[in-house]
């Protein structure tokens, strides 16, 4: 059990390992998949590489055994809490958390000792009324269970955006910390969001891996011509660690029967609460067929990297960008071979085998039990198409037109086979009703056929293709 | 990468995405909420903040005696 003395002794002592965590955060990478089938999550798997950096060890002494550290790593969003949430060392030993307490307490301590050196640099101090508005940014006075309202985050962040002429006059005080990059961004995430401390033993200067994985929800935009496989699906990954430090390796894997057909990667420029955070300018980026050339910023050289093979894609970015916006796209089409060509196979049969018996009417009455078995057999065939076990509900949501498509090739033939069955002969609605039967199945082949061939265009691959279109 | 092939991938972001995978993290120096809120909101709610104070003013200059 730490005390609250020990706790803010760690987040005073982070202070300054927090500006400089492009020296110690040396790699981090992430994986993102799909175990739930029948959930609206993903699954984020990440490992994070880094060397201590100089903090205080909690507890105090250093010499009593090995030194245990809690390092600022990531930020968390303070609610919802995280589903499956599990912290793990590169030995595969869990790791406890701080309590959400605990977490405010330091967080507040971190903050109150970045204002207190911001502030001494201009020869100010951190007066009562400033040092109480960083307690309750950091929650510690305040913690809501529901996200904190926009006017308080507002407060928050962007007070240093509204021009003094507006507000009236500031004090010294709140200028020179609005003045401050690093502590208006921290303090302007605060409100929602809270710095994870991940605790590891070993010396100041080791070099140490932590792992992390929790599910996280995603949002779905239905998009009408996608569903019929006619369109890619685009695909956002929100990565803040693109704009993080150190390198950043990204890798997706999108569930069976989809395939990602293209991958791209865009850096825009950093948008510091200080800059100009409305101009989402990009900097630089690459897609999977056009590898960005090494960017030489006045920071240094920047590197990206994407590339996408059958299921999976992977994207990489190294060189100073903290502070940038990072965007990761893939676009994912359904596997021909699993679902389309059968499908535009079987459509083709049905097509042809409801032509010929509407053209040859007469000879059909005659066999008319043959043909209303054959025309049985056909949504037979397709049931396999449709009745298949339960797919990812990322895939059910593309493939669900295709699925409806299938469904209603398989209806034709049953609907002319009850048709023919209750005629009593050669009548003109009859024709009427297979005519229309072998228009509509026509019709639906078509679509399958138009996904069949659209599935291995350039179209598919929207950032790529030279040509590429915006809704 | 050309600025123009950099132009268009730009464009290519722009098509709204069918799926977004968020996420709850963020890293220090990434202004979450400002990415969060919507820019033209922030906009807006500083022009009229500039449309009030600039009414103050006027008002303050065509009678002194009410400025408080």
């Amino acid at each position: 059990m730490y005390t609250d003395d020990q706790l803010r002794m760690v987040g005073e002592s982070a202070a300054r390992s927090i500006a400089e965590r492009s020296k110690w955060i040396h790699r981090r990478v992430e994986q993102i998949t799909f175990p739930l089938p029948s959930d609206r999550v993903y699954r984020r798997d990440i490992s994070i590489d880094f060397t201590i950096p100089d903090l205080a060890p909690i507890g105090g002494d250093r010499n009593q055994g090995t030194p245990r550290y809690y390092v600022p790593l990531s930020l968390l969003e303070r609610w919802p809490p995280l589903l499956r949430l599990d912290l793990r060392n590169a030995e595969g030993v869990p790791i406890p958390l701080l309590t959400s307490d605990q977490n405010a307490i330091t967080d507040a301590a971190l903050l109150r000792a970045i204002a207190r050196d911001v502030l001494k640099r201009s020869g100010l101090s951190l007066n009562e009324e400033l040092e109480e508005q960083v307690n309750r940014l950091a929650g510690l006075r305040e913690f809501d269970r529901q996200p904190p309202p926009r006017e308080r985050v507002l407060t928050g962040t962007l007070l240093s955006l509204i021009p003094p002429s507006t507000l009236g006059r500031r004090s010294p005080e709140s200028e020179a910390l609005a003045d401050d990059d690093l502590f208006v961004e921290l303090a302007g995430a605060m409100p929602r969001t809270t710095l994870l401390w991940l605790r590891v033993e070993g010396k100041i200067g080791d070099r140490e891996v932590v792992k992390l994985s929790y599910d996280a929800p995603f949002r779905i935009n239905p998009r009408s011509r996608s569903v019929f496989g006619l369109e890619p699906l685009i695909v956002d990954f929100q990565a803040p660690h693109l704009g993080g430090s150190g390198s950043y390796h990204l890798a997706v894997s999108v569930p069976p029967p989809l395939m990602i057909s293209d991958s791209a990667l865009l850096l825009m420029q950093p948008q510091t609460a200080q800059g100009t955070p409305h101009v989402h300018q990009p900097v630089t980026g690459c897609t999977s067929t056009q590898q960005s050339e090494d960017f030489v910023s006045s920071e240094g050289v920047l590197s990206l990297y994407a590339h996408n093979e059958a299921r999976d894609a992977r994207f990489y970015v190294s060189g100073p960008r903290t502070g940038s916006q990072g965007k990761v796209r893939i676009a994912t089409v359904v596997e021909r071979s699993g679902l389309i060509r059968p499908g535009t196979m079987a459509g083709l049969a049905i097509t042809i085998l409801l032509a010929a018996i509407t053209l040859r009417l007469g000879e059909s009455l005659k066999n008319r039990e043959a043909v209303v078995t054959t025309l049985l057999v056909a949504p037979a065939l397709l049931a396999y198409l449709v009745v298949r076990p339960a797919d990812h509900v990322v895939v059910g949501q593309y493939v669900g037109g295709l699925r409806r498509v299938l469904i209603l090739l398989g209806l034709l033939p049953l609907t002319s086979a009850v048709a023919l069955a209750v005629a009593h002969g050669w009548t003109c609605a009859l024709k009427l009703i297979l005519a229309a039967a072998t228009l509509i199945a026509a019709g639906s082949t078509l679509i399958l056929a138009a996904a069949w061939w659209k599935g291995g265009s350039g179209e598919m691959r929207p950032f790529s293709s030279s040509k590429a279109k915006v809704s | 990468m050309t600025p123009q092939e950099l132009d268009q991938l730009a464009q290519a972001f722009e098509i709204e995405p069918t799926f977004e995978f968020l996420s709850p993290e963020g890293s220090v120096g990434y202004p979450q909420d400002l990415h969060e809120l919507d820019i033209n909101d922030v906009r807006q709610m500083i022009a009229e903040s500039e449309r009030y104070a600039d009414e103050v003013k006027a008002l303050a200059t065509a009678n002194p005696a009410t400025a408080d």
